[in-house]
């Protein structure tokens, strides 16, 4: 069973290494689905809202968000804090996938309306585990469409 | 203080209408009531104000008062001339003590108020340090996951270059044969070994440094703690080496203390396990641990017949990743570290004293604030 394939995965990771590892291991479980890359929180805030580079009208698919925290521009909690600050992108699920597990953290980004928090091990078994892992759970969930606003 | 926010301006008019009442009252009773009571030492107000305001500028104040006092008897008033002449003295003697005074009170407050901002400064780098190690230890991360990343992908994609190779390598001159041998089968694993073992490495140094910043902002739990039971605990987990090398332990009674428990476990433990693992095989082993009181802080010690600290390593012993002396015991060289991280979150301090082949002691204090714990907490 696989996500339903209209559903574009948006990728926001300031590092292109890590956005391609994280790519590679979701199609190792699978994943088909169509994912895009923003590299800060500015670009992702743009595209979920159709402002500056896709003011032209992006993607209508219904979308699920992995956000890394530690951006340049506009770090992950303030796209998290905006996304759910606005109804278009209130109920779009939010994945953390971040370096960091510190407590403080991690209940920062709970209290703020992430979905789910995982972190992002060093070891690269680890991570292709949680990855892969991370792609078999995705392809059991139901993602809300897009607001018809 | 209110006085400095007064204008020196505003302070020369209340000066000059003190004095000027201060004189008419005088005159008033003096010559038109003829009663010479307190209201000569009026005088005293104005000079006390004039010292206090402008320090030794304001001894003018006494010495024209004095003046125009020597001036009104030698010329108006008639009376005693030497009475008048001491009296002057006197406001001058008045004037120079509330100089001295008001000097001194100032350099105290300047003092303080310097002292204040250097506590702030402190605090603010002190801050900053924290905030540092906490960024560093988490950004460097984030490249170590590529390079562990893609090295593990290479293996990957290296495995199947090997495989393919086998069938390939016929069709190669011999020269060309070996070379890509060696290349595929030695070479190139050896260097993604090498590349994926420094990284563990760092990750492993990354992982300590990050524990010792978060050392620094947890939330202490302040609660009695008898540190005679800690001690016994601890030497508990180390009863294997005890047992085994005859080690003589000895535990005082210990007066109770209020401090995070879990941050004296670590800091015993990680006493008691240097203490143990680092005696001297040639003697048999003591280990002391005991404590006084002082003031109201809580000294202990713990005191070891070991191999001691040499001279030279004296001055790196606290520092993170310094290991000393010979190295029979693994370990990451952060022990000490923590331990003086979590000593002075308590508002303490730790020091030792070391002889070459004689022994260790480590002391160090944990002021015993009951109920004022909160302002630790910090």
């Amino acid at each position: 069973m696989v996500m339903k394939d209209e559903v574009t995965i948006m990728i926001v990771e300031d590092d292109p290494g890590h956005a391609r590892l994280i790519e590679k291991n979701l199609k190792r479980v699978n994943i088909t689905n169509e994912i895009v890359t923003c590299a800060d929180g500015r670009q992702a805030l743009d595209y979920l809202f159709g402002e500056g580079d896709y003011s032209k009208g992006g993607s209508n698919a219904p979308l699920l968000v992995l956000l890394d925290l530690n951006m340049p521009v506009l770090d992950g909690y303030e796209v998290l804090k905006r996304m759910k600050a606005d109804d278009r992108t209130r109920r779009i699920p939010v994945i953390i996938l971040t370096t960091t597990d510190d407590t403080r953290e991690v209940s920062r980004c709970y209290e703020l309306g992430c979905n789910i928090y995982i972190k992002k091990p060093v070891e690269y078994k680890e991570f292709t585990d949680a990855i892969c892992n991370l792609g078999l759970f995705l392809s059991v969930v139901t993602v809300p469409g897009k607001e018809q606003l | 203080m209110i006085l400095d926010q007064l204008e020196a301006e505003s302070k020369k008019y209340i000066i000059a209408t003190i004095t000027i009442a201060c004189i008419s009252l005088i005159y008033y009773f003096h010559v038109v009531l003829k009663i010479e009571v307190i209201f000569t030492h009026l005088f005293y107000i104005p000079i006390f104000l004039a010292a206090f305001w402008w320090k030794r500028k304001g001894l003018l104040m006494p010495l024209s008062l004095a003046l125009l006092l020597l001036i009104s008897h030698m010329f108006f008033l008639g009376g005693t001339i030497i009475n008048d002449f001491l009296r002057g003295l006197m406001f001058m003697f008045v004037g120079m003590i509330s100089v001295v005074l008001s000097e001194r009170i100032e350099k105290q407050e300047k003092q303080e108020k310097l002292l204040m901002q250097y506590t702030v400064d402190l605090e603010r780098a002190n801050e900053e340090v924290k905030q540092f190690a906490y960024i560093i230890s988490h950004d460097m991360r984030a490249p170590l996951i590529n390079v562990k990343g893609f090295v593990a992908e290479l293996c990957s994609a290296s495995d199947a270059v090997r495989s393919t190779m086998k069938d390939a390598l016929p069709c190669l001159s011999e020269k060309q044969q070996k070379d890509v041998t060696i290349a595929i089968t030695e070479d190139m694993p050896e260097a993604m070994n090498f590349i994926d073992s420094s990284v563990t490495r760092m990750d492993h140094l990354i992982n300590a440094l990050l524990k010792l910043s978060r050392l620094g902002y947890r939330e202490l739990q302040f609660e009695a703690v008898d540190m005679a039971k800690i001690a016994r605990s601890m030497l508990k987990g180390l009863a294997y080496h005890i047992d085994r090398d005859n080690i003589k332990v000895v535990v005082e009674a210990m007066p109770e203390i209020r401090a995070d428990r879990m941050a004296m476990e670590q800091i015993m433990g990680n006493l008691l396990t240097n203490a143990v693992h680092y005696l001297d095989p040639d003697r048999p082993g003591e280990i002391e641990i005991t404590s006084r009181r002082e003031g109201s802080a809580v000294i202990f010690h713990v005191r070891d017949n070991g191999r001691g600290i040499s001279k030279e390593d004296r001055g790196k012993i606290f520092m993170p990743f310094r290991r000393c002396g010979r190295q029979d015991v693994p370990g990451e060289g952060m022990g000490l570290s923590y331990v003086q991280a979590m000593v002075r979150r308590h508002g303490g301090h730790i020091g030792f004293e070391s002889e070459e082949g004689r022994g260790t002691t480590f002391t160090f204090t944990i002021p015993n604030i009951i109920g004022d714990s909160h302002q630790l907490k910090k």
